[in-house]
């Protein structure tokens, strides 16, 4: 069907920045890529009325977020053990291993979040959106968006110290 | 917010395309197979959930719903000017739209401008995906930066423009210029404003540093050895650069704590001092724009209702600091200290002597102003469609 040729030239082209998204949001290859696949299958399913949309890039968006937040329940478990992962081993490494040390402590403390906060970090911070876009996106209020925000810096604040700079850019400006 | 983008990139950076689009359509044709026999009206309550979430509908008139409306000009509005010095700032303003390359969906941002008003800085949103563009006497260009995640941040009056992008999650830092990108030594390396003439600062590893027009090597900024990081913000003509450094509290458990500084072309640096407040004690202060001895800032004030952040204003001749409540944080200076940003009710420019709204046909608590040229009669910033904030638009006020 034409619908369907479209469909897969429309998620083809959005395949990277999706797979991107879906890491951010999981924090490893295997969960990010089931997370991706059960938002697909949703898209596709519901593709003939999506299409129709004005921006269908942004349904497919809303999908994934809200499969990240349902799904997150089945990952809790394996998302723990990532966290108290010890780093001391790569903490105390050498110099040329500080991007790695760096990725590793943004790792834990996303892991520390709460998956609708860690989906509001990452909308606000890595799709570029306004705190009334996330609130589109997520299926909730301004308000909503506002507290989850602040609680997530603070719990970042509290879990990565040496990560302070982070924070201290984005907090209250905005 | 940069900052945290950044830490976002890097790890995106680790992703890789993940081969499930086959399966997932195959599987997903099976469910609306599965879907139509069980009856439409699935189908239909399936729609009416979207729409509901305030998703428009197709309509017949795809494209940007924020459009120019014709010019709107306003009265300045609060104190009269003064006297001080022959120059007398501009007392109205009128704004327009910026277009976006053509094949774009009409989403836009402005990112900031140059000291004479003709270049413009910015993000156009395709499917969701961004961007740069530098638009030249109104007219815009896709910019790509090798990499992914580019950011173009500063430009000069003839069109250099600094900034960097991601490569196998490393940061790199790069001049543009005429559609050729230089890349600039250091890694892990962002570049964030550079002068006329051509001195470029922004960071290294967390370090703030300047890459000197002419040398091919940075130059370290120095810093306290307990920094946590340090960056680099602003670069005047004399080679001055501003910014700030983040050092660990007096005590175990306490919050970390930034410190506005300003580092001489002789590579001396001096804290700014920290503006006084009656609403409490400042605990951090931040310096996020120079121009002509004038930096401008944000300042974090401990009240008892919680901690608030102020716009700043630092003059490097006199010393002298003062807070503002007339313009919001996050605001940019020119060379004659006057001030682009978000005042309580909208973007605003702030001259010596008067606070100029910038009109807009509709309000939406996100406008803002990102920069203004050195003689006030250019300002460049960002509007959003009151009712779907999906839409925003870079614009562009003149201002006399």
């Amino acid at each position: 069907m034409a619908h369907d040729d479209e469909l897969r030239e429309f998620l083809a082209a959005r395949l990277d920045r999706l797979s991107a998204t879906a890491y951010l949001l999981t924090g490893n290859h295997h969960d990010a890529e089931d997370l991706l696949q059960a938002a697909l299958v949703k898209v596709t399913a519901r593709w003939p009325r999506i299409h129709e949309l004005r921006d269908p890039g942004h349904y497919v968006w809303r999908v994934l977020y809200n499969e990240h937040v349902s799904l997150w329940r089945r990952r809790r478990r394996r998302i723990t053990a990532y966290a108290e992962e010890d780093l001391s081993a790569y903490a105390s490494g050498r110099d040329e291993a500080a991007h790695v040390v760096r990725r590793l402590v943004i790792q834990q403390a996303l892991a520390r979040l709460t998956p609708k906060q860690r989906a509001v970090v990452v909308l606000r911070y890595f799709e570029d959106l306004t705190e009334e876009e996330s609130a589109r996106i997520l299926g909730c209020t301004l308000g909503t968006i506002k507290s989850q925000t602040h609680r997530a810096l603070a719990k970042l604040r509290q879990v990565a110290p040496e990560l302070e700079h982070l924070w201290l850019d984005g907090a209250g400006v905005r | 917010m940069n900052q945290v983008r950044r830490a976002l990139m890097e790890l995106a950076a680790e992703s890789r395309p993940y081969t499930v689009l086959d399966k997932a359509i195959a599987e997903g044709l099976r469910r609306r197979r599965r879907h139509r026999r069980v009856g439409s009206t699935l189908a239909t309550v399936g729609v009416v959930t979207v729409l509901g979430a305030g998703y428009a509908a197709a309509g017949p008139e795809p494209g940007p719903s924020v459009r120019p409306s014709g010019p709107v000009a306003t009265a300045p509005v609060g104190a009269s000017p003064t006297d001080s010095g022959s120059v007398v700032g501009p007392s109205a303003c009128v704004g327009s739209v910026l277009p976006v390359p053509s094949g774009f969906a009409g989403r836009s941002v402005a990112i900031g401008g140059d000291p004479s008003g003709r270049f413009v800085l910015g993000r156009a949103y395709e499917s969701g995906q961004a961007r740069m563009v530098m638009w030249t006497d109104g007219r815009p260009s896709v910019v790509e930066l090798p990499g992914s995640g580019d950011e173009l941040r500063d430009v000069t009056t003839y069109g250099l423009a600094v900034g960097s992008s991601y490569d196998g999650g490393r940061s790199r830092a790069y001049r543009y210029e005429n559609g050729v990108f230089v890349r600039l030594p250091e890694q892990d390396a962002a570049a964030t404003t550079v002068n006329e003439r051509g001195d470029v600062a922004g960071t290294a590893g967390d370090r703030p540093v300047v890459w000197r027009s002419g040398s091919t090597a940075a130059q370290r900024l120095p810093v306290p050895n307990v920094t946590v990081f340090g960056d680099a913000r602003g670069i005047d003509e004399d080679g001055t650069v501003v910014g700030s450094v983040t050092t660990p509290g007096a005590h175990a458990g306490d919050e970390a704590v930034a410190w506005a500084y300003a580092w001489s072309p002789d590579g001396t640096a001096q804290v700014l001092p920290i503006p006084h407040s009656d609403a409490g004690p400042v605990t951090s202060a931040w310096a996020t724009s120079v121009r002509n001895g004038w930096v401008s800032g944000t300042a974090r004030i401990r009240t008892a209702r919680g901690d608030a952040m102020y716009a700043v204003l630092w003059n490097l001749r006199t010393k002298e600091v003062s807070l503002s409540d007339q313009i919001g944080p996050g605001e940019v200076v020119n060379a004659r200290g006057w001030r682009a940003g978000r005042g309580a009710d909208g973007p605003v420019l702030l001259t010596a002597g008067a606070l100029i709204r910038l009109p807009l046909p509709t309000a939406s608590r996100f406008d803002e102003a990102v920069g203004v040229s050195d003689d006030g009669t250019v300002v460049v910033g960002t509007r959003y469609d009151p009712a779907d904030s999906l839409a925003s638009a870079a614009m562009v006020w003149r201002c006399r």
